[in-house]
């Protein structure tokens, strides 16, 4: 099992240009990235940001709108993937994958699983069935080795046992390992591995990151693994690459990865370490609502931004975004690095109206809270005590609505009538600049102030049953 | 537990008298036309209305009564006796159950010799042993044995890749056909032409296949359905070779290597010394298809345990992950509709020789559609299953032909075989209702490490096409 | 146990795949407004669990109480009338309908005039779902698919919310996200949950009280605080991965 002394150092697989669209819809940018030779590489991202389409044309299984895809087997020998059709790149090129939503072949056993994965290899010692149906001897010993190979990996994955089960008898973590070892079985180069971690507890997982760190030392396979249990991804993998909404915003050493900013907005947010903290701090304090510990609906409103604004210049609105400048000092503290990110961000927010995402931002139940009423026209209660749906303005969720209301904005007309300097206050409470103005907030508010005016006074729909609404 | 069944009892009772009354209500609507009136010729071929009110209340009373048993007694008598059946262990298959396929295969090979015995002791007489056996040799034996083979031939593409066929019938035809046609024209020998017309059929499902694997599901099936139609048409409408409705006749019939089963000198009687009977040639055929039925078997039972077999099921169960593992779907699935239309293909020439005449009314849709029972009813994928349910459906249908002792119970005008179609469909809705996976609906691995177990049914899958 | 005002309380059951124990006799109970969480292993039997108490498979013994009313025997449509809602193991939703209507499947045909406030809270909850509002959903990415899992089982307007996994294939930030979600509007409106989960520590920091269930028998049960603080429960379902 053990392979020979690599020949070849250069990536196993390169990526280049690859756009995926669907009608209307692109599920891929111009993707480029690069997979190291037995290496791991993470692919992580959002959901939907097309991780799962970018294997599925890496193994054929879609053909590529545009773009390049080149395997370079150990050998040297290369395979312009786009080209190829699914099961001939398993065959030829050696790359074989796992899937999101475990596809074993369940009325089979578990070992039959293992067996049709061989189906090329036996197919050829069997004489394409012809000379096995005779019965010749060269075919018993080849089907032999292969029932020798399918135990070696049972034994890998603590299935021996389970052999003669059918495979849709298993338990969940156990077809997920089982899927594993029947890719193993094509012998492939390049393992793609699709959420390889989903549905599996903490010890399920350390158990897989155990397995994968084997496969990699052991075979010397390269793997390429979409998976969003970080405690996986951070710990075994040797290069992550993260995508949001088709493109790539990240790239590099699981260190780095974890405290790009970008991505602790895009994916991450914070740590669940110092989640833990935070509630503690939360509960020391007495504030019951641990949940405005992290601003979520903010970074996912920035997405919803970001994709209008893919369509005029995706790679550029990510170079220019202020990664050097943000890199905290302590590495491990997202908390403490995103503080000086909304300090610095909060004056040239207007002047820099691309992605300066600032990502987490204080808890504003605990830690250092921005002041009450930061806003010039702040009240201290809303009027008449009925607060307007501020969620109606596009771009305000109801975690910023309470923020919002926290700090004494409760009607549509105080929207309306912020000036530049309010602006900026509340964008630094709110932990994102520039996007009152892009969003036009304000251009909204007046529109649903005088709406509401029109409608007789306390006709206004109560905020009600909202899962952020006021209190 | 036991309080609720006791209060549990009243609402049952109300619930059964309550769909008992809808149940008659449904009978009253749906029979008031069918069989309380009937139209009759009277004397002077004047046409009268007859008045069944008797014959509807007690058809509207049976279905009344009978849905109110089914709901206050029999379906709570399952459900209980399921309930406690259920708990009991797993059992360890019976020994008949075990010893299943060898005690029938040599009771298959023991039974023209069993029938002529017993007849023989009947009837006092070796002779009229002989004669008499003709008819259980031919109709029960040689026909059931037909339905088999063919059932196992669609098994392959069916119960093993999961692709729908409806026109399996078609690839019979060619069989039939080629046979017929060759051995008219070129006077081949059956030897010759057997092999020759499974290649045949097979090649038709090559030629099939070719632009229609890449639909599956209802697509598939219906595609099936019309190539099955356009082969019949085209044997009635190319009448310069087929002679279209008329058939062919006279076709050549099978010899024992070369020795032809006919009165004259050189032939099978004479040549052995045997008192002169058309038994042997039945006889003759009876052990030609069981032998090429079990040349079907045999292959397919080789066939899983090989890489192709493997990819047949792992293709009934998940088409993308066999192509994520390298498998080339379309020549996987190219070969199971091959090898199934080359068993078609023998059957069919076997047929030919065996009636001495084709014509398109042997191969319509009905014919495919009691293959493929054959095999649903059978349990997918199961020889043992396939073949129980063939000599039930084929061999029950025959024995209709037998009740002519129904005639003094129903009359004269009772003729049993018109209610074969019928008892066919009721049959199978039983078997289903019973057995939704079939009589064997366990899979048998291909492959162990340490023990075979059975794969229950509640696992496989049946396939999208 | 305070069995009398439990909103669902599932007592002594025992479920079987054909011959196959999956469950046995398991008793659980959520009261009113609380929520509870069930951990344990793969295979454990907490997805059959929940499939129970939709009476897919039957409960062969034991009762299953949802708000004074035996359900045990109920089919599964009837049950959902009840308003339980679920967001199923595997998904499940409806591939070749779009996003909202799916959505409007979850919402019933008697619920309509809830309709546009729920649909608002679900597309707040998930705006990526707000986004596809007119694709198919088996066109969906597996996460998106989840989201829509568990937004049209909110559609329901339920009493009760039994979620199976809802983190499974979602971004750290969604599932929090999630969680945030479920808390709110437990508070809010008193929504009883009832959550099978592999993320023990998130589950257990959500849940009121928690069950821990290995091989279909519920072994411990307690406040999620004293789960978390108890030694076994951490050595088996929350160290390992972390360190």
């Amino acid at each position: 099992m053990v392979s020979e002394v690599q020949v070849n150092s250069g990536p196993i697989l390169r990526v280049e240009r690859l756009s995926m669209k669907f009608g209307g819809l692109v599920a891929v940018n111009s993707l480029n990235f690069e997979a190291k030779r037995g290496a791991i590489t993470a692919l992580i991202g959002p959901n939907g940001a097309g991780k799962t389409t970018v294997f599925n044309c890496i193994t054929g299984f879609y053909k590529p709108t545009e773009g390049m895809l080149t395997l370079t087997r150990q050998g040297g020998e290369q395979f312009l993937l786009e080209r190829m059709s699914d099961f001939v790149i398993t065959k030829k090129a050696k790359v074989a994958r796992t899937f999101q939503n475990i596809r074993l072949f369940s009325g089979l056993t578990v070992l039959e699983n293992l067996l049709v994965a061989q189906h090329n290899a036996l197919m050829l010692s069997s004489g394409f069935t012809i000379l096995g149906l005779l019965g010749l001897p060269t075919y018993k010993a080849a089907a032999a080795q292969a029932i020798e190979k399918a135990r070696f990996w049972l034994e890998k994955i603590n299935l021996v046992d389970r052999a003669d089960d059918p495979a849709g008898d298993l338990p969940y973590g156990a077809q997920r390992r089982l899927e594993i070892a029947r890719a193993m079985c094509t012998e492939p180069e390049l393992l793609c591995l699709d959420e390889p971690a989903a549905g599996l507890n903490a010890r399920e997982s350390a158990e897989l990151n155990k397995l994968l760190l084997d496969i990699r030392d052991e075979t010397g396979t390269s793997i390429l693994l979409i998976e969003h249990d970080m405690s996986v991804v951070m710990e075994i993998s040797d290069h992550v690459v993260v995508l949001e909404y088709g493109t790539k915003i990240a790239d590099g050493t699981p260190e780095m990865v974890k405290n790009d900013p970008k991505v602790i907005a895009a994916y991450l947010g914070v740590e669940d370490e110092e989640m833990e903290e935070l509630i503690e701090q939360a509960e020391a304090a007495g504030a019951d609502d641990i949940t405005a510990a992290v601003d979520l609906l903010s970074t996912d409103a920035i997405h919803e931004l970001e994709e209008t604004k893919a369509d005029v210049a995706p790679v550029e609105l990510v170079a220019t975004g202020p990664v050097a400048p943000l890199k905290p000092t302590s590495p491990s503290s997202a908390q403490r690095a995103a503080k000086p990110a909304v300090k610095s961000a909060a004056k040239p927010a207007a002047k820099r109206p691309s992605t300066a995402k600032a990502p987490a931002k204080p808890s504003s139940g605990a830690a250092e809270p921005v002041k009450k009423g930061a806003t010039s026209n702040a009240i201290a209660a809303p009027r008449g005590g009925v607060p307007d749906r501020l969620i109606d303005i596009k771009g305000i969720g109801p975690v910023n609505e309470r923020k919002l209301n926290e700090h004494g904005i409760y009607h549509f007309d105080q929207i309306a009538a912020w000036k530049k300097a309010d602006i900026v206050a509340a964008e630094a409470y709110l932990a994102f600049d520039g996007r009152i103005a892009r969003e036009d907030w304000i251009g909204q508010a007046k529109k649903l102030a005088k709406a509401a005016s029109a409608k007789p006074a306390g006709n206004a729909k109560p905020a009600g049953k909202k899962t952020g609404g006021a209190k | 537990m036991a309080d609720t069944q006791v209060s549990g009892r009243s609402p049952v009772f109300a619930k059964a008298i309550k769909e008992g009354f809808v149940a008659g209500a449904l009978a009253l609507g749906l029979f008031l036309l069918i069989v309380g009136f009937r139209t009759d010729q009277n004397i002077r071929n004047e046409l009268v209305l007859t008045q069944r009110w008797g014959l509807l209340a007690i058809f509207v009373l049976i279905a009344a009564v009978g849905r109110f048993l089914l709901t206050a007694y029999i379906t709570p008598w399952f459900a209980a006796r399921s309930r406690t059946k259920r708990v009991a262990a797993v059992r360890e298959p019976s020994s008949i159950r075990k010893y299943f396929p060898k005690i029938g295969l040599l009771l298959l090979f023991l039974y023209p010799f069993v029938v002529i015995g017993v007849l023989a002791a009947y009837n006092g007489s070796w002779m009229g042993g002989l004669q008499g056996s003709l008819k259980y040799v031919d109709n029960f034996g040689i026909q059931i044995l037909i339905y088999v083979m063919l059932a196992w031939g669609l098994n392959i593409v069916v119960g093993l890749a999961g692709l729908l066929d409806l026109g399996y019938v078609a690839f019979y035809a060619v069989g039939a056909y080629s046979y017929a046609l060759l051995s008219a024209q070129f006077g081949l020998s059956f030897w010759l032409l057997l092999p020759m017309a499974g290649i045949f059929a097979a090649l038709w499902g090559i030629m099939l296949g070719f632009p229609v694997l890449r639909l599956r599901g209802d697509y598939l099936a219906i595609v099936t359905l019309a190539f099955g139609e356009i082969i019949r048409l085209v044997l009635i409408n190319w009448t310069v070779v087929t002679k279209g409705t008329f058939g062919i006749s006279g076709i050549a019939k099978a010899t024992l290597f070369g020795i032809p089963f006919t009165a004259g000198d050189g032939g099978f009687a004479k040549t052995f010394g045997l008192p002169m009977s058309g038994v042997y040639y039945k006889i003759f055929l009876y052990y030609l298809i069981l032998l090429l039925a079990l040349l079907t078997a045999w292959v397919t039972i080789r066939l899983r345990r090989m890489p192709i077999g493997r990819a047949w099921e792992a293709l009934r169960e998940d088409e993308i992950a066999c192509r994520s593992l390298g498998i080339n779907t379309t020549t996987t699935k190219l070969t199971a509709f091959a090898t199934g239309a080359m068993f078609g293909g023998f059957a069919g020439s076997f047929f030919a020789a065996r009636q001495g005449f084709v014509s398109p009314e042997s191969f319509v849709f009905l014919e495919s559609a009691i293959i493929l029972a054959i095999v649903v009813l059978g349990g997918m994928g199961s020889l043992v299953g396939i073949a129980v349910a063939a000599a039930v459906m084929i061999g029950g249908t025959e024995l209709l032909r037998e009740l002519e002792f129904l005639k003094r119970i129903f009359g004269n005008d009772f003729t049993p075989e018109l209610y074969r179609m019928l008892l066919f469909g009721l049959a199978m809705i039983v078997v289903m209702v019973w057995k939704p996976r079939g009589f064997v609906g366990n899979r048998e691995p291909s492959a162990f490490l340490h023990k075979r177990k059975m794969v229950s049914s509640e696992f496989t899958k049946e396939g999208h096409g | 146990m305070s069995q009398e005002k439990a909103l669902l309380s599932v007592e002594n059951v025992e479920t079987y795949y054909g011959n196959i124990r999956a469950l046995s006799g398991v008793s659980v109970h959520a009261d009113p407004g609380e929520i509870v969480t069930l951990i344990g292993a793969n295979g454990a039997g907490k997805s059959t669990l929940m499939m129970t108490i939709f009476g897919m498979p039957r409960a062969r013994t034991g009762r299953i109480v949802f708000d004074g009313k035996d359900i045990t025997q109920l089919p599964a449509h009837e049950i959902a009338r009840l308003r339980i809602a679920q967001s199923p193991e595997g998904r499940r939703i409806f591939p070749r309908m779009t996003v909202q209507e799916n959505l409007q499947m979850g919402a019933g045909l008697d619920k309509m005039e809830y309709y546009d406030e729920d649909v608002r809270m679900v597309f707040d909850l998930f705006p990526r779902l707000k986004e596809r509002i007119n694709q198919r959903g088996g066109t969906l990415s597996g996460g998106e698919q989840q989201m829509l899992a568990i937004g049209r089982a909110l559609m329901a307007r339920p009493r009760l919310l039994l979620l199976d996994e809802p983190s499974l294939g979602l971004a750290p930030l969604i599932i929090k996200h999630i969680f945030e979600a479920i808390k709110e509007l437990n508070k809010s409106t008193g929504l009883t949950v009832f959550l099978v989960e592999q993320n023990a520590f998130g589950a257990l920091k959500l849940a009121d009280r928690g069950y821990v269930m290995v091989n279909g028998i519920v072994t411990m049960s307690g406040s999620s605080k004293d789960l978390l603080a108890n030694p076994e429960v951490r050595a088996a379902y929350l160290e390992g991965g972390r360190h």
